[in-house]
């Protein structure tokens, strides 16, 4: 019944959903503002990415929003699972191999500027921040598999974090200060389209997220992995 | 002329920069949320003046609207920004010393990123955005819900992450279908184009949306994660959940509706679905004997009155909803924050254990009785000139129907006054079964900041015309959409 | 300024109490007791002034403004009055008690919500006012604690509510129609009001006023609530608190509606007035009946205060000038009379420590003379005896029932006075006369400060009972100010043909009449003075242990009638309260805690949603 009932209420909604979609012409660009982005973005922002010129350019705004979700949501696993129990770390398990600990340590300072390189080339290459971060994460993640027993330094990880936050609020708030007052205005000069440096502030910030996102991450795992123990 | 754009950078950075504090002085970081409220009260006072004359437009980054996203610094959104900083500032006085235990850096950092997800909802004027910043609000109450790390609080969360989320993906979809019909997000836009499509179109949309904001509003049949977790979360986060993340929810509801939809023809439903929120809550929390339950369902019968405050659409009623509003920010803040001395003296959440708190806590009593009063609309409290707003505008509008729904709406408070008064009662009348009357009052901290609530409430329901005046203007700015299309759009 | 003044002095006064209370008892009392005098002073200037002034400030838009007047100058005296008498005498009541800051400040703050209610100019600050004065007699009413009092408390303040919030809706509507609540301005306003308008603010107006009256169906709240307050708060409540219904009913009847609106609104021969008058006899006879089934002296005092409102009521209803001024008068008397017994039961409980309960009082008419007095005296007025005030009064009442050829409702009124006669003599015997229980040996005297204000009132029966002419002057002037034709009077009472009433007469009937009893005792009868109790047994043996003489009083009677006067009223409200409650517990199963539920509590919501949408598209 109760199945019946949840299946009848969902295709429902999804009829409703689908009429909806009839309206929406697939393929193509409803509005005017998709086109104004590809069209204008690299002139307006200095990105040649484009996806960067939007996430950090048009709407920078929602991504400062979006590093504070992840960042709440690190803080709030933090806050649950440190209330938890907390069983004193009984490394109970077996060390790895020889052979898989060197390679781990030998992969992790690659995997580090592999992430680095990726959210410094933001805002010419594909990735930015977010990527780049997640990928000095699986770095750490990897040491955690690989070479038990190492572990983040809590306090610098958070200070990392926290530099990053506070660089790209900083970055805004100068914005808002430096040229035509407007929150994450570019006030740095755009520099000639394609450089390294170009892109104003872009770059800046995107080093800032990527540095949060990946100590917040590594800062994650670090937490779970305790919790696991 | 101040920016409104440091109503949320502002506590947003100093949430980033809690961690290197933190690192200087443990003693440090429970301070920072003082700092970063009264700034932003100081802010939005400053800015009513301006907003109440011409709402703000701030562009971020400094391209036109529809093409970036603006922050839309309306009466309605500062005002709300100041309210958000203010119960943020007392409630902060109050967790000075209230909270002790657990992780108590991180606990400071989410319920600023709390604050900063509320200020950024009512702020902002991009659909997008506003999921952003609602998500910010929502992760970090599911997290403070289950702060004390018991069975009760991390079950009560798991429960509030579910709907919470499941409310969030409606949200989404609501709003990946919007874009996908106009192409913008910009909510202005979206506004002036929303004749262009047909109507069932633009309904679906408009249905996930009031279904995933309405979660986090506690709209009937919606709310089913508040009564666990208003009352199993410590007392301050009880308090800023019923004081400021539900009403935050509402005003999501209501901005969608009344602006970006100009959603007229619902008008009706949320009307009866406002009653039935009413009747709903104050039956449910009639029946209960754990006092932080009751208060959370008490808070859902306040938001069925104020959506049914709402729902009626004159400005009059708007003025009387943001009022009622206001109302239970401060009253039903004030409640959790007695109630929490009260149930931490006494170990027990049951009503019966209250018994006889007026000797052993007589202030912490008196502002609880104050919260209570004020709630059930008694003059001279806050609650009288709310509900003489609303049951005027219901009865100027001299139709049967709206006259016998403001009798549902008065039953339910009828009810809400039975059971706020036995408490009242028990607190004060009966003698409690241990313990000789010895005094003891709460710490001065958290005495300091219901005061503050007390104060606030004896003197606005003395002399609402100021705050009334400005609601107005206030409501004016929800219901006026083209003067909104036209200063963004400019 | 003296109305502003005399508001300040009275809401400042409360609170100044409350604050010299924590320094010093003794200031706190001389205080009150002070403050009150001013208050009482100051009422006796205003007397007949007559203005009506906005104040300075209003309330979201609504200017508000204070007015004087007869008809508020004479519930404003009764109320100063009653308050500086039971302030006097709760010094010795309430020694030793708890909280007597709390009381003192209370019991002050309702006398100026009170006050409030009677000077306000405006519906809206008569309307706050009294919504003041609720709240903080709910506060008092439970100060005793114990289950019994929290229950009369909580009883009160459901009641109550439900009075103001009807009050709050028809005050509304009255603005939303004319934009204004200003009671002079309504007054012109109203005789253009569409008939549906006045229908809805009258019926909502009256409920609040009925149940604050205390009128059958809605007395329910008052026996408990009189019953379990403390008895200068008891004495509060009867005298004055509960005539505020009264007020609001000549407010609406006579100073808003007026006449000729009155009317209008009658269906045949239901009219406003007649449902009312309907509704007191009900009261009157139904309380009376309910009064004598009652074993505890409050609670009689309390059921004889729902049934003198029923006269009230009657005799307002019958809207000529003697019934007007009987009604009117009533309220003055009453308020003396019952001020007095609820006093002295007060000085019993107090100095028997705590007994109410009939059964176990008895004899003590040599240990406390002094409440023997003054309860014999307050059982007379009760009754209506001619000499003490009820009589003069009540007179009046029948008087113009007859003479408006109300037969039915004279009868009730008669029955009722029957009832009196019975529970009266009840009271009396019971705590005074017949043996005195061993316990109660060494009881002793009335306090002096208890017994001052209990003598003053005992005088003030007989004063207006023997001069009706000097209250009835008054009462004269409240009726004319409501437009009513003044009676004609004289000192000894009313000489003119229609309702003829000379206390010289019936004075000299009286002494002629007791002349003659004492010449037949002295010529027939033969006397010995024995002992009380010798007294009581006829001069039979006593038994040694209780002679249970006053137990299960009228018990034939109580066997009679006690199937048929249930408090349904009461019965139907409790039941409504226990199936609410069961009902909110029937609610709270929706939030089942199980979360799959809720989730598809949003699905469902969503899907219904859409369903609509998509089948009827009415949106």
């Amino acid at each position: 019944m109760r199945v019946f009932l949840s299946l009848l209420a969902l295709a429902v909604i999804a009829l409703g959903i689908a009429m909806t979609l009839t309206d929406i012409p697939f393929g193509k660009p409803k509005a005017d503002i998709a086109t104004h982005y590809v069209e204008n973005g690299r002139e307006d922002t200095g990105a040649v990415n484009i996806i960067t010129s939007v996430v950090l350019g048009y709407r920078g705004f929602d991504t400062l929003g979006e590093v504070a979700v992840l960042f709440v949501a690190a803080m709030g696993l933090g806050a649950v699972l440190a209330t938890g129990t907390r069983t004193p770390k009984a490394n109970g398990w077996e060390p790895a191999s020889l052979v898989l600990y060197t390679g781990c340590r030998f992969l992790f300072p690659l995997i580090v500027l592999f992430g680095a390189y990726i959210f410094i080339h933001g805002h010419l290459t594909p990735g930015g921040g977010f990527q780049g971060g997640a990928i000095i994460a699986s770095a750490f993640l990897l040491t955690y598999l690989g070479c038990r027993g190492r572990r983040v330094h809590e306090a610098w990880s958070s200070a990392v974090e926290s530099l990053g936050g506070l660089t790209f609020v900083v970055l805004g708030l100068a914005g808002l200060t430096a040229a035509g007052h407007y929150f994450l205005s570019a006030f740095l000069p755009a520099g000639t389209l394609g450089q390294l440096f170009s892109g104003g502030i872009i770059p800046l910030i995107y080093i800032a997220i990527g540095l949060k996102v990946g100590s917040e991450l590594a800062g994650v795992i670090d937490r779970l992995v305790e919790e696991s123990q | 002329m101040v920016s409104p754009v440091l109503l949320i950078a502002v506590p947003l950075g100093l949430a980033f920069a809690m961690p290197l504090i933190a690192l200087i002085s443990r003693r440090l970081p429970r301070f920072v949320p003082l700092v970063a409220c009264a700034f932003n009260l100081i802010v939005a006072i400053r800015l009513i003046p301006t907003v109440l004359s011409a709402p703000v437009i701030q562009r971020i980054g400094g391209f036109s609207p529809p093409f970036c996203i603006n922050l839309f610094a309306g009466p309605v959104g500062v005002m709300f920004a100041g309210l958000i900083a203010l119960a943020g500032l007392v409630i902060a006085i109050y967790a000075l010393s209230y909270i002790r235990t657990g992780p108590t850096v991180r606990y400071h950092m989410l319920y600023m990123l709390l604050l900063v997800g509320a200020t950024g909802v009512v702020l902002t004027g991009d659909v997008f955005n506003l999921f952003v910043f609602f998500e910010v609000l929502c992760i970090s109450s599911y997290a403070l819900v289950a702060y004390f790390g018991d069975r009760n609080g991390l079950e009560a969360a798991a429960k509030y992450l579910i709907q919470g989320a499941v409310g969030s993906a409606l949200l989404l979809m609501g709003i990946g279908l919007l874009y996908g019909l106009f192409g913008t997000l910009n909510m202005a836009d979206i506004a002036s184009r929303i004749g262009s499509v047909s109507d069932i179109s633009v309904f679906v949309p408009l249905a996930l949306i009031v279904s995933g904001l309405g979660v986090e509003a506690a709209i009937f049949p919606l709310n089913a994660w508040l009564p666990d977790a208003h009352s199993s979360a410590p007392s301050s986060i009880s308090a800023i959940l019923s004081g400021i993340a539900i009403e935050v929810g509402l005003y999501a509801v209501v901005r969608m509706i009344f602006t970006v939809f100009g959603a007229t023809s619902i008008f009706m439903f949320l009307l009866f679905l406002g009653v039935l929120t009413v009747l709903m809550g104050e039956l449910c929390a009639f029946a209960q004997t754990n006092i932080k339950r009751m208060l959370a369902y008490s808070s859902i019968g306040q938001i069925g009155l104020i959506v049914f405050a709402f729902a009626m659409a004159s400005t009059i009623s708007l003025a009387g909803g943001l009022f009622q509003l206001l109302t239970h920010t401060l009253s039903k803040a004030l409640l959790f924050l007695a109630a929490g001395y009260m149930i931490h003296r006494s170990g027990s959440m049951e009503i019966s254990s209250l018994n006889g708190m007026g000797r052993r806590m007589p202030l912490t009593s008196l502002a609880f009785s104050f919260g209570a009063f004020s709630i059930v609309g008694l003059p001279p409290f806050i609650g009288f000139p709310s509900k003489f707003l609303i049951v005027r505008s219901a009865l100027e509008k001299q139709q049967t129907l709206f006259t016998l729904l403001l009798g549902f709406v008065l039953l339910g408070t009828l009810v809400e006054g039975a059971y706020f008064f036995r408490v009242v009662q028990a607190i004060y009348f009966k003698k409690s079964g241990d313990e000789p009357a010895s005094r003891s009052l709460a710490p001065a901290l958290p005495l300091i900041s219901m005061l503050i609530l007390a104060v606030l409430i004896i003197f606005v329901g003395i002399y609402p015309q100021p705050v009334a005046d400005a609601l107005s203007t206030a409501a004016s700015d929800l219901l006026d959409r083209a003067a909104y299309i036209g200063s963004v759009l400019r | 300024m003296m109305v502003e003044l005399l508001l300040i002095v009275a809401f400042g006064g409360s609170l100044l109490t409350y604050v010299l209370g924590k320094l010093s008892s003794r200031l706190r009392n001389g205080f009150a007791l002070l403050n009150a005098l001013a208050l009482v002073i100051m009422i006796g200037m205003l007397y007949g002034q007559e203005f009506e002034r906005s104040l300075p400030f209003g309330f979201l838009g609504i200017q508000f403004s204070i007015r004087m007047n007869m008809l508020s100058w004479f519930f404003a005296a009764t109320i100063l009055g009653i308050g500086l008498l039971a302030v006097l005498y709760s010094f010795r009541y309430m020694k030793g008690k708890e909280r007597l800051d709390y009381y003192y400040f209370t019991l002050l703050f309702i006398n100026a919500s009170m006050l409030g209610t009677v000077v306000a100019g405006d519906l809206l600050s008569f309307f706050i006012f009294w919504e003041m004065m609720s709240w903080s007699t709910y506060l008092l009413i439970s100060l005793r604690g114990g289950g019994k009092a929290i229950f009369a408390g909580i009883k009160y303040i459901i009641m109550s509510l439900v009075g103001s919030l009807a009050m709050l809706v028809a005050i509304v509507s009255l603005y939303t129609a004319f934009g204004t609540v200003d009671i002079g301005e309504l007054a012109v306003h109203m005789q253009s009001a569409s008939l549906g308008l006045a229908l809805l603010v009258v019926i909502l107006f009256s409920i609040t006023f009925v149940i604050i009256n205390a009128l059958w169906p809605f007395h329910t709240w008052l026996p408990d609530a009189h019953a379990e307050a403390v008895s200068p708060f008891s004495a509060i409540l009867s005298a004055v608190l509960v005539r505020k219904g009264l007020y609001g009913l000549f407010l609406l009847m006579y100073v808003i509606l007026g006449f000729s609106f009155l009317d209008r609104l009658a269906v045949g021969a239901i009219s406003f007035s007649n449902v009312l008058a309907w509704i007191g006899a009900i009261t009157i006879v139904f309380a009376a009946f309910r009064a004598l089934l009652q074993n505890d002296s409050k609670r009689i005092l309390a059921w004889s205060t729902v049934g003198q409102g029923g006269y009230m009521v009657l005799g307002v209803s019958v809207a000529t000038s003697m019934g007007m001024a009987g009604g009117t008068f009533h309220i003055l008397n009453h308020c003396i009379y019952i001020a007095l017994l609820f006093f002295v039961a007060g000085a019993i409980e107090h100095r028997t420590g705590g007994i109410r309960d009939l059964d176990s009082l008895g004899g003590l008419i040599k240990k406390m003379p002094v409440a023997f007095v003054g309860g014999l005296v307050g059982i007379f007025g009760l009754i209506g005896l001619p000499l003490t005030n009820g009589f003069v009064s009540k007179w009046l009442i029948y008087k113009s029932l007859i003479l408006e050829g109300r037969p039915f409702l004279a009868f009730a009124a008669f029955l009722g006075t029957w009832g009196t006669i019975l529970y009266g003599y009840k009271f009396i015997h019971n705590i005074f006369l017949g043996q005195l229980p061993d316990e109660l040996r060494d009881v002793k005297r009335v306090p002096f400060t208890m017994a001052v204000p209990i003598m003053v009132l005992v005088v003030l029966v007989f004063l207006f009972g023997v001069l009706p002419g000097i209250p009835l002057s008054v009462v004269n002037q409240v009726g004319t100010y409501m437009g009513f034709e003044p009676l004609d009077l004289n000192v000894w009472g009313i000489p003119s043909e229609s309702g003829t009433l000379n206390v010289v007469n019936l004075l000299a009937a009286i002494a002629v009449a007791g002349f003659l009893v004492w010449l037949l005792f002295k010529t027939l009868g033969r006397s010995t003075r024995v002992d009380q109790s010798d007294n009581y047994a006829a001069g039979a043996a006593i038994p040694r242990g209780r002679y249970g003489f006053t137990r299960e009083f009228y018990a034939p009677l109580y066997r009679i009638v006690s199937p048929y006067v249930k408090d349904f009223p009461d019965a139907l409200f409790l039941w409504i309260a226990d199936r609410t409650k069961a009902l909110g517990g029937m609610t709270r199963k929706i939030y089942s805690g199980y979360v799959g539920s809720y989730v598809m509590y949003i699905v469902l919501f969503l899907a219904a949603l859409v369903f609509v949408q998509l089948t009827w598209s009415p949106w």
